[in-house]
């Protein structure tokens, strides 16, 4: 949904060519290396050939973006709805430049879920299915009412970005092969990743505080060197055929649950009830630490390789 | 094959070498406007290929397309005959007109045109992307670095080297006509991922190592080699032969169409350790000198 227009636009557009002055002016205030700039004030008169007036500012082709601004739609109605950049393209590049996108939400301390405004369909990033490809990097992503970046294409890739604070789930990535790293993600009112197509991956990240869960991931994925906890089961959770190595994982219950064929190696999972880890058939470990809240520590069908250490019971 | 741009190249040369180079800096740019016109680069004639002829260090300013160009599958975007260039993408791309589609994939229309094709060593190549070329999208000499890229819909292979010595970091490579990526020894591969590409994911001919990568529903072997190639946390699965050729430490190789690890063509003795291998078709290993260790089979410890 566009949003609508602030006053500061009418006022643009009721003297007709002067919006055309906005319109572009990012650029010209923009970095000298081609990228083309996205900023604040350009958004209610459209920053680029193909970007309608307000918000999402549209990305529609193919390039390098970089924001010189923070982006903010706290001021618009229903904030919580209103998406900051939307893209339609291939092989699209947004870096977020060190600046931040900021919503409305803001999610209480210490009482995962309690997110207000609620029920917002607001994302910070949405890529749809023609945006293959693209990137998000280097910047902040805060408060809006659904994702932070919910990425609908094929080979998504999202590199050191902090996001707290989402009315739903911070990252979606539903189409294959999306790779993500360096991500501080905290207390959205959904969980906290999500990669719902084959081959994703999550690498150097920490994820914790998210109501509806940690990391979730499809089939043959991989986690490396992940710390993500959830006060509900299922931390950690992936599907069929995937690899967990260096992995800290705490939640209440299936610290990490991983799916059939699947191996979760040199990794830590704990939490306040069993099992701390829970297996499809044909999974396997080794190298674990699982502990905190008893026995049995673990659930399903996994085989245990051994080198591991199960809580009160030394080596299993 | 230099497209004929030559009369625009007489009147806008020495204006848009001033703006293309950026001359006097030390990064030179390259962009489409000055690729068709004057050309970008000292000894850049104009038209594609954009050719870098000094080593040093250049940036993309602008993607680089030869789409709408006669015959673009025939078409070359960069061509750098110069040893040790850093090619920054900048977050752009270079696209070509060739698709790919199906599983296994097959990709039209194929031809002689490169993403990029190094002639020299030390080429390295950053943060962006290269779609649609009629033949490999990266074709590097000796020491090739490729980091940060995404790679996909090329004719034939998403990353092609014939030469010794390359690392591949951080990179996607999808849906390519050939192998993912193939070179030919002692290649370093960390945190890429390999999907559904017509051939193999990765093919290193001699002596490469592959670390935190996944590779699946690749048309052939998820990883390959033909002497010696190592392993470690990787993923292989849904290849339409085997997942691994070649030792594997840490790894998962499931529902691979034939065997979850084998050796590599041409030698006998590989290691499992560590792994899980289950749902392959042929079994979890082709039998031979494998040395196991901790490892699971199809739900059992083998």
């Amino acid at each position: 949904m566009r949003a609508h227009r602030t006053p500061r636009a009418l006022v643009a557009l009721t003297l007709g060519g002067l919006s055309l002055a906005f319109a572009g002016a990012a650029a010209a205030r923009g970095p000298r290396d081609g990228r083309v700039a996205v900023d604040q004030i350009c958004a209610p008169f459209g920053c680029f050939p193909g970007d309608a007036p307000g918000w999402p500012i549209e990305i529609t082709q193919p390039g390098a973006y970089v924001l010189t601004s923070n982006l903010d739609v706290r001021a618009e109605p229903t904030p919580e709805n209103v998406t900051a950049v939307q893209v339609a393209a291939p092989g699209v590049d947004l870096d977020l430049g060190g600046f931040a996108l900021h919503g409305p939400v803001i999610c209480a301390t210490g009482a995962p879920g309690s997110c207000t405004p609620s029920g917002g369909t607001g994302d910070g990033v949405r890529g749809t299915s023609a945006a293959l490809a693209l990137r998000v990097h280097d910047g902040s992503i805060t408060g809006f009412g659904r994702n932070g970046v919910y990425a609908e294409g094929d080979l998504a890739t999202i590199e050191r970005v902090r996001l707290g604070q989402m009315g739903s789930t911070a990252v979606v990535a539903i189409g294959a092969v999306a790779r993500l790293s360096g991500l501080l993600v905290l207390r959205s009112g959904g969980a906290g990743v999500y990669t719902g197509g084959v081959g994703g991956s999550l690498f150097d990240s920490s994820v914790a505080e998210d109501a509806l869960g940690g990391v979730s991931t499809g089939d043959a994925a991989q986690l490396q060197t992940v710390v993500v906890e959830t006060g509900i089961a299922g931390a950690a959770y992936t599907g069929l055929g995937s690899r967990l190595t260096h992995v800290e994982a705490w939640g209440d219950g299936k610290a990490i649950w991983v799916g059939a064929g699947s191996s979760v190696l040199h990794s830590r999972a704990e939490g306040s009830s069993t099992p701390y880890l829970f297996c499809g058939q044909q999974a396997a470990y080794s190298g674990l630490i699982l502990t905190y809240g008893g026995q049995p520590v673990v659930g399903g069908s996994g085989l245990s390789l051994g080198q591991n250490a199960c809580y009160a019971g030394g080596a299993c | 094959m230099r497209l004929s741009l030559r009369l625009p190249r007489l009147i806008a040369c020495a204006s848009l070498l001033a703006t293309c180079a950026a001359a006097g800096a030390a990064v030179l740019e390259i962009n489409q406007t000055c690729a068709v016109t004057g050309g970008c680069l000292p000894g850049d004639t104009g038209g594609f290929p954009v050719t870098i002829s000094q080593p040093g260090e250049y940036r993309l300013t602008s993607n680089l397309s030869v789409k709408n160009l006669p015959t673009p599958e025939n078409v070359t975007a960069i061509q750098v005959d110069a040893a040790d260039v850093d090619l920054d993408f900048n977050g752009f791309g270079l696209f070509g007109a060739t698709t790919c589609s199906g599983f296994p994939t097959t990709c039209l229309p194929v031809g002689s045109g490169y993403g990029v094709l190094a002639t020299k060593p030390g080429t390295a190549v950053h943060d962006g992307s290269v779609a649609g070329f009629g033949a490999a999208g990266l074709a590097l000499d000796d020491g090739l670095r490729v980091e940060r890229m995404r790679l996909w819909n090329n004719g034939r292979e998403g990353l092609r080297s014939y030469s010794s010595g390359g690392i591949l970091t951080d990179s996607m490579v999808f849906a390519n006509g050939g192998d993912g990526a193939h070179t030919y020894r002692y290649t370093v591969v960390t945190g890429s991922t390999f999907v559904a590409n017509n051939a193999n994911g990765f093919y290193g001919d001699q002596y490469s190592a592959v670390e935190e990568s996944i590779s699946w529903g690749n048309g052939r072997r998820g990883y390959q080699s033909d002497v010696s190639l190592s392993a470690h946390f990787s993923v292989a699965n849904g290849n339409r032969t085997s997942g691994i050729g070649g030792a594997a430490y840490g790894c998962v190789a499931a529902n691979n169409v034939l065997y979850g690890v084998t050796t590599a063509v041409f030698t006998y003795d590989t290691v499992i350790l560590q792994s899980v291998l289950t749902g392959n078709s042929a079994g979890p290993w082709l039998s031979g000198n494998v040395s196991l260790g901790q490892n699971a089979c199809n739900g059992s410890a083998c």
